[in-house]
Parts: structure tokens; C-alpha cells; sequence
């Protein structure tokens, strides 16, 4: 994978214009002012990942979607228990202990995410990219990233991390984005964007 | 997926992590890592633990396999942890090694720990109970 500093930093504004939108509809949704941190677009080693990012025996609640139209790829949004139900709570506005509704509500709100993320990078590239309903799964980090990335059969020892992270009233909601492009989609990105 | 490759007797042992069946289709991408690979990695782990002990009764534990996001990219030939379980299997088969316990399939990750000084084998798998096998 080589690609150069203003190629990794134009998808690095992509990924920020998804992003933005993403943390807006959310505020809309919740009506509370909801940030967006400036992502991170980086290769790494799984190594790098789990020493620097999150430590691969961390338990997480994962919630993945494919996504479909002209670029295809996942969309994974990783929450450790914590986030897990501070989410729960600003999607349904009070501390509840019914598991199943809790999960339903940060479901849904991945769900937001995914497509109005999705929706603005669609809409500057001028493709329209959509994502399949979730999948959600709780189990260790090490697990569930390399079972994603195993999954769109990418097996290289290192991998292209493009990652969000969210905060609310100054604090960080710890539920990061991980945007998985198929094999060459980033090619076609960068392409598409003349440079 | 964790293979445990032991001799009580000789108090020797090796554990390997591989997330592959087959290095064959990867190389012409250059310089491969052995120990990704079922078909490399577990003849590499058994030559070392040989080069010390020549006479080692081996045997084997293996835990993985599963397949955790099933978006059916996948080919005829299975999952990719089910054929890692089959090229564990064969390879084991073709270096003359028992496998005397397994924990392998479903939908979750495991962590697999070995112990040298008793040879228990612990799999964990989140939000469910420890076993050993």
C-alpha cells in the first residue's frame, strides 16, 4: 500500500466530510451538540493497531454493516462497555437496564451514522453508496478486526485504518468509526478525486 | 487460529497463531510471514521444538475457526476458518501428529492459553465460560 501525504490527506477530508454530517444528524436526532474528532486515515500493522489504538483482548460491542453501490466495503463502528450504554442513554434519554432495547437503540444509531456518512461521501464523489442493515456482535477487538477485514478477503499484514471518533459535552464517546474499503476502492477514490 | 503442539513427557511445547490455510496463493507477493500460514507455520514450529528434543512424542491441541461475519464473499470451499480448521487438520495429519482435543467453529473469537508447566490448554470466549481442553 503506498500512497502519498496529499493522497492520504484528500481522503482524510473525505472521511471528515462524512464524518461531520454524521455527527450532526446525530445531534439533531438526540438534540444535543455532538463533535466530531479529525479522523485518523493511517496504515498500519495489526500490531501498531493493538498497541496504539485499542489493545486486541479489550472487550466490545461491534456493530457492522456492508456497504454497497459503486465503492464497496464495512462499515464498523466499535463501542466498549461503557460507550456502550452512555449511547444507549443519549438515544433514549434515560439510564435503562432492558439489554435488548439498549442494543436496538445503538443499532439504530450506527444505523444514522452509517448512512448519513455514507450519503456525504456519496454525494462529493457523486456515487451512491448505501449500507446493508447491521450485524451486531460482542467480542474481543483482536477478533472482530481481523474478522472484518478477513471477511472482504484482505490479509495483508498491514491494513489502512480509517477511523472516527465522537465526542458529546467534552466527552469522548469512545465509539470509534472503522471505514473498511475493498480491495482497490481506494485507488478509485483517490482517482475520482483527480489527484 | 491457535495450534498447541506438546510433549508432557519431554516438557516441551509450542503454540502458534495462524489466520491462513494456504501460502501458496500469496508468493509472488514477496516475503511472506511464515507464521501466518497453516501449511508453513506448523511445520517450522515442529521442526524447532525437534531441533531440541529429536525424539518428542508429539501431540496436539487446536481452538478457532470461527466465522464471525458471515457477508458470503466467501468461496464454495467454506469460510476462511473453516478451511483454516481443515489445512490445521491435514497438516497436522501429514506431520504424523495426534490432535487429542479441538474447540473449534461458531460465530465467536477465542483466546487459547497454554501451559507449559501441566499442559492445560484454557480457551476463553467472551461472555461465556473458560474452558480447558
Amino acid at each position: 500500500m503506498k500512497y502519498t501525504k496529499l493522497q492520504l490527506d484528500a481522503l482524510k477530508e473525505v472521511i471528515n466530510i462524512g464524518g461531520g454530517h454524521a455527527a450532526t444528524s446525530i445531534s439533531k436526532l438526540v438534540a444535543k451538540k455532538i463533535n466530531m474528532d479529525v479522523p485518523e486515515v493511517r496504515i498500519l500493522s495489526y500490531h501498531e493497531l493493538y498497541t496504539e489504538v485499542l489493545a486486541d483482548s479489550v472487550e466490545v460491542h461491534a456493530v457492522i454493516s456492508r456497504i454497497i453501490g459503486k465503492y464497496g466495503g464495512e462499515i464498523l463502528f466499535v463501542v466498549p462497555d461503557g460507550a456502550f450504554n452512555k449511547l444507549a442513554e443519549l438515544m433514549l434519554g434515560s439510564p435503562h437496564n432492558n439489554e435488548a432495547l439498549k442494543t436496538s437503540a445503538v443499532s439504530e444509531l450506527t444505523n444514522i451514522i452509517s448512512n448519513s456518512f455514507l450519503g456525504a461521501i456519496g454525494n462529493l464523489l457523486a456515487v451512491q453508496l448505501q449500507s446493508t442493515l447491521p450485524v451486531i456482535q460482542d467480542d474481543y477487538f483482536g477478533a472482530v478486526i481481523s474478522s472484518a477485514y478477513m471477511a472482504l478477503d484482505q490479509y495483508d499484514e498491514q491494513i489502512m485504518v480509517i477511523r472516527n471518533e465522537f465526542t458529546y459535552a467534552k466527552e469522548r464517546l469512545e465509539m470509534s468509526l472503522f471505514l473498511i474499503p475493498e480491495t482497490g476502492v481506494i485507488d478509485g477514490i483517490v482517482k475520482s478525486l483527480g489527484i | 487460529m491457535g495450534t498447541f503442539i506438546y510433549d508432557e513427557q519431554a516438557k516441551i511445547g509450542g503454540l502458534s497463531h495462524i489466520m491462513l490455510p494456504d501460502s501458496r496463493p500469496f508468493v509472488d507477493r514477496g516475503l511472506l510471514n511464515t507464521a501466518k500460514f497453516a501449511d508453513l507455520a506448523l511445520p517450522e514450529m515442529v521442526a524447532g521444538l525437534r531441533r531440541r528434543v529429536p525424539e518428542a512424542n508429539l501431540k496436539a491441541k487446536i481452538a478457532g475457526g470461527a466465522n464471525m461475519f458471515n457477508f458470503s464473499t466467501l468461496s464454495e470451499n467454506g469460510d476462511v476458518g473453516q478451511r483454516n480448521v481443515r489445512a490445521v487438520e491435514e497438516t497436522l495429519s501429514a506431520l504424523k501428529i495426534p490432535l487429542i482435543a479441538e474447540h473449534v467453529g461458531g460465530k465467536s473469537g477465542r483466546t487459547m492459553i497454554a501451559d507449559l508447566n501441566d499442559f492445560k490448554t484454557m480457551v476463553r470466549v467472551v461472555n461465556c465460560k473458560i474452558v480447558y481442553i
